[in-house]
């Protein structure tokens, strides 16, 4: 995978940017750090969001603002005319350039319009990664957080979010597998369809008895054999090839019109029969309907009633939610009648009755996955209850869905967990069952009487037929349970088979994230240790990183803090150390994640340090975060409006030379935004041409008379504390000077000491140090004051004198070879190489 | 009718084999990158079980709950195509 590294943008009609027809165009360093410093309203901002616009689809901008504030009409540039435009050039580390050019347009939505665009789109995609930027907002997130969206912070900033998320939801999918599939249901359902096949099978064996076969053992193809041949028998003339298809009905009637006399008593016959037949099917169906199954109903109701909350009513939505799932079943709800009452207006004048429905079918939604058990077997309950229920209570499925509406809902008496145990069910039961034998008794004597009236041969032909006709049916009815059988168990196989790959997906996946988040979690730490201490340079404090056994906790603790140890980090660190703990793991997240793009890119990161601490933290990004000296670093792109941060950048810009790119941004107007590459050796000449335009630069020359010192004491490798280089105090150039005097000083009252020639004699010292005095007291005051008693030619002049005491510590190489004519500091006890000078 | 009784058996059995199966291991390595990692995360699912392997890769995205519908959908489907077949 080759890594990404942006070589150059180019803006044009964006947010700050108008530059109309002449582009800002930035070219970034792609082997180490971009620093960019401008003073609040030049640009900064418009620059880190559209980096962070196209490669992330994030504007920092509109971050903390409400969406109702977002105008995203302010995206383009307001003085713009036309699109805006920004053309991103990459390059990879072999050096392969890509650009990809987006179009904004008036609503500020952008558009890549590069000529390959699949291709530009595909780079986009691969970059895309919002932990490329960091700003002073992001420190919040990493540590401002419960330990679990710590963890999760952290895992984002690796690049592993979609682990935990994918953990998170293998972990949902595992929950209540059984419930989710139905399992148990769909096991009752299976042993229901066993019953009903003995039914039928003791009802096939009962008939062929009557027919005058006797089969000890059920066999299918045996019964079905000695039915055709049996009917052959009756009927030659039939054709019985296929007993199941034979059509029975069709037959009897044929038989039935030859002997058109009896026609009245056979009709009749028929009807009774057909009642009769109705009847015995109801009473073997009651059989099945045991008092286990009462019990279970019994006992889910009380358990369902146990887990429900004292309000009642809640209770009794959910009652009512079964019962309306039921009644959708049979019939749909018309919006404006009730199909069971024809009322309009059920319980309330403005509403109609489905109305109310829906509204308690929402309120009570989220407590069907509570009483799911409860309900499917309620419905079955339902589906069956037409067997139970002669008791003047339910005689057909829309009246029992009437039933339990007026009695789940309306009737409160009826909801009380004692409700199934008060009915008794072997009464009601057996008083059916007499009810279903004394009407087929009845019956029977009725039919016998019509049969006494029709010729025997013929009565025993149809009453043959019939009783084939019931084995045929009963038959069919196998079959159709044996495929319900069959179509259930490979429902509960396929159900089983997911729940068990799942949960091993599950407990292996979480397994190997814990391991891999472990040792990166302890590598992280590590590095996270080492960075901390190179910003903070505070022994006393050592952070850990931690993840935990169970879950995705990573903790973010202190192993010592001042001899205490294992606290935690959050609350016990200051906002500056805090921040400097965020920054530590970012950089070591950032370096230890594997992915295509090689950039970060920091906004005001150094906010909340002081000087020295700001100087580390950059000598940190470049010895160690960037690739200035680390191969496997990143390129940085940095953006400050810190002025005192910014005379360490250039002083790191000129360490680190071609490695480092600083530029100054300067808004000219709302047309123009330009940058300047900023060169200490130009600074002079600069200013010097702005006094004599009659700018006011008195600040300016300061600055640039610190840097010249401080650039001193780096190039005689003088040691200094940062506090000290970056003291705002008006004394610190007094201060600097006089120090770097007594330096010159003892180094010549040291006869060992080997002094370059060109230094600066004593005297030297003495003028300069009048120079920093008119510097730093006069020159700011006269521009405030507005005194005329410093002319251009007078700044220059000063100018002039901080560039002459800077060349005594100068020399030119003499020597023949390598070196002629280049000028080097004449560093103490030390020569250029290969320089021959004395 | 019959053969139902027989494919139940079927079901037992291949129930057996795939449960005594050892199941392929799962390990992800610090030195490979997220995406490298997460494509042997997609050889495992599809190696420990080809049909849900592939209903789980192609729907990771979705919500749990709509991968659970999916997934009955899908064993649905499952029967149908068996029960036709027979």
């Amino acid at each position: 995978m080759n890594r990404q590294y942006i070589k150059t943008i180019s803006i044009e009609g964006f947010r700050g940017i108008n530059n109309k027809g002449n582009p800002l165009v930035i070219p970034f360093n792609t082997e180490g750090v971009t620093s960019i410093f401008a003073p609040n309203g030049e640009g900064k901002s418009s620059i880190f969001d559209s980096l962070s616009y196209c490669l992330n689809d994030e504007l920092k901008c509109f971050k903390s603002l409400e969406r109702e504030n977002q105008d995203f009409k302010t995206v383009r540039n307001l003085f713009h005319e036309g699109d805006g435009k920004i053309i991103i050039q990459f390059e990879d580390d072999k050096f392969v350039v890509q650009t990809v050019e987006f179009k904004i347009n008036d609503n500020g939505i952008k558009e890549i319009v590069s000529p390959n665009k699949a291709l530009a789109e595909s780079l986009i995609n691969q970059l895309k990664d919002p932990h490329n930027f960091l700003d002073y907002n992001s420190f919040t997130e990493i540590i401002n957080n419960t330990p679990e969206n710590a963890g999760k912070t952290f895992l984002k900033l690796i690049g592993y979010e979609k682990f935990s998320i994918i953990q998170d939801k293998l972990g949902q999918l595992t929950r209540n597998l059984e419930r989710d599939f139905n399992i148990n249901s769909k096991k009752i359902e299976i042993n229901d369809s066993l019953d009903r096949i003995k039914l039928s099978k003791e009802t096939i064996l009962e008939r062929l008895k009557n027919i005058g076969h006797s089969n000890k053992n059920f066999k299918i193809k045996s019964i079905i054999k000695t039915c055709e041949k049996g009917i052959n028998k009756i009927i030659p003339e039939v054709s019985c090839e296929n007993f199941i298809e034979i059509d029975f009905d069709k037959l009897i009637d044929s038989i039935n019109s030859k002997e058109s006399k009896y026609n009245d008593i056979k009709e009749k016959l028929v009807k009774k029969n057909q009642e009769n037949e109705q009847l015995l099917i109801l009473l073997k169906k009651t059989m099945l309907f045991t008092q286990t199954k009462y019990k279970r109903a019994s006992k889910l109701f009380t358990n369902a009633y146990k887990v429900l909350p004292d309000d009642k009513d809640k209770y009794l939505g959910e009652l009512f939610d079964v019962a309306i799932n039921t009644y959708k079943g049979f019939e749909e709800i018309d919006k404006n009648t009730c199909l069971l009452c024809n009322t309009t207006n059920l319980g309330n004048k403005n509403k109609s009755f489905a109305e109310i429905i829906e509204i308690r079918i929402n309120k009570y939604k989220k407590f069907k996955e509570q009483y799911s058990d409860f309900k499917n077997f309620l419905i079955v309950l339902i589906d069956t209850c037409d067997l139970i229920t002669t008791e003047n209570y339910l005689f057909s499925k829309s009246k029992i869905v009437k039933k339990v509406i007026n009695e789940f809902y309306f009737n409160s008496e009826v909801v009380n967990r004692d409700y199934f145990n008060k009915m008794n069910f072997s009464d009601l039961l057996d008083n059916y069952q007499n009810l279903l034998k004394s009407q087929i008794e009845l019956l029977d004597s009725e039919i016998a009487t019509l049969k006494k009236q029709i010729p025997e041969e013929l009565l025993t032909i149809v009453t043959k037929l019939s009783n084939y006709k019931t084995i045929q049916t009963n038959l069919n009815e196998i079959v159709e349970f044996e495929n319900i059988i069959s179509s259930v168990k490979s429902y509960i196989y396929y159900s089983e088979r997911w729940a068990q790959y799942i949960i091993t997906v599950k407990e292996n996946f979480i397994s190997s994230n814990n391991e891999l988040m472990k040792v990166i979690a302890s590598e992280i730490s590590s590095d996270t240790q080492k960075f901390f201490q190179e910003i903070m340079m505070t022994p006393e404090i050592i952070p850990r990183i931690e993840k935990k056994d169970a879950g995705q906790k990573i903790l973010m603790l202190l192993q010592n803090f001042y001899s205490i140890s294992e606290k935690k980090a959050a609350s016990l660190l200051s906002e500056s150390y805090r921040n400097a703990l965020c920054l530590s793991i970012y950089f070591a997240c950032a370096l230890k994640k594997k992915s295509t793009s090689g950039f970060i890119i920091l906004d005001d990161i150094t906010s909340s340090f002081d000087g020295g601490h700001q100087r580390y933290l950059l000598q940190l990004i470049k010895n160690k975060i960037s690739r200035i000296s680390n191969k496997k670093g990143k390129q940085i792109i940095m953006f400050t409006h810190d002025g005192e941060l910014e005379k360490s950048l250039k002083a790191l810009k000129q360490e680190s030379s071609v490695k480092w790119n600083h530029y100054k941004l300067f808004k000219e107007s709302n047309i123009k935004v330009d940058i300047k590459e900023i060169d200490i050796s130009k600074i002079g000449i600069e200013l010097k041409r702005k006094a004599n335009n009659g700018v006011l630069v008195g600040v300016e020359v300061r600055k640039y008379f610190e840097s010249i010192v401080l650039e001193i004491y780096k190039q005689l490798q003088i040691p200094m504390q940062y506090d000290l280089a970056n003291n705002r105090d008006k004394r610190m150039l007094h201060d600097l000077i006089t120090n770097l005097r007594n330096m010159m000083k003892l180094y010549r009252q040291i006869p060992s000491m080997k002094l370059m020639r060109t230094l600066p004699t004593d005297n030297d010292f003495i003028d300069i140090l009048i120079v920093e005095k008119d510097v730093s007291n006069k020159l700011e005051h006269f521009e405030s004051s507005d005194s005329s008693s410093y002319t251009p030619t007078f700044i220059v002049g000063i100018i002039n004198k901080i560039e002459d005491f800077k060349n005594k510590f100068q020399y030119n190489c003499t020597c023949p070879e390598v070196n002629a004519g280049k000028t080097y500091y004449a560093a103490v006890n030390k020569k250029q190489k290969g320089c021959k000078c004395k | 009718m019959g053969c139902s009784k027989r494919l139940g058996n079927l079901f037992i059995i291949f129930k057996f084999i795939n449960m005594a199966k050892t199941p392929p291991k799962l390990l992800f390595n610090k030195n490979k990158t997220i995406e490298s990692n997460y494509n042997e995360f997609e050889k495992y699912v599809k190696q420990l079980d080809k049909d849900f392997g592939n209903i789980l890769l192609q729907n990771i995205d979705k919500s749990p709950d709509e991968i659970r519908e999916i997934t009955k959908d899908v064993i649905n489907n499952f029967i149908n195509k068996k029960m036709s077949n027979e």
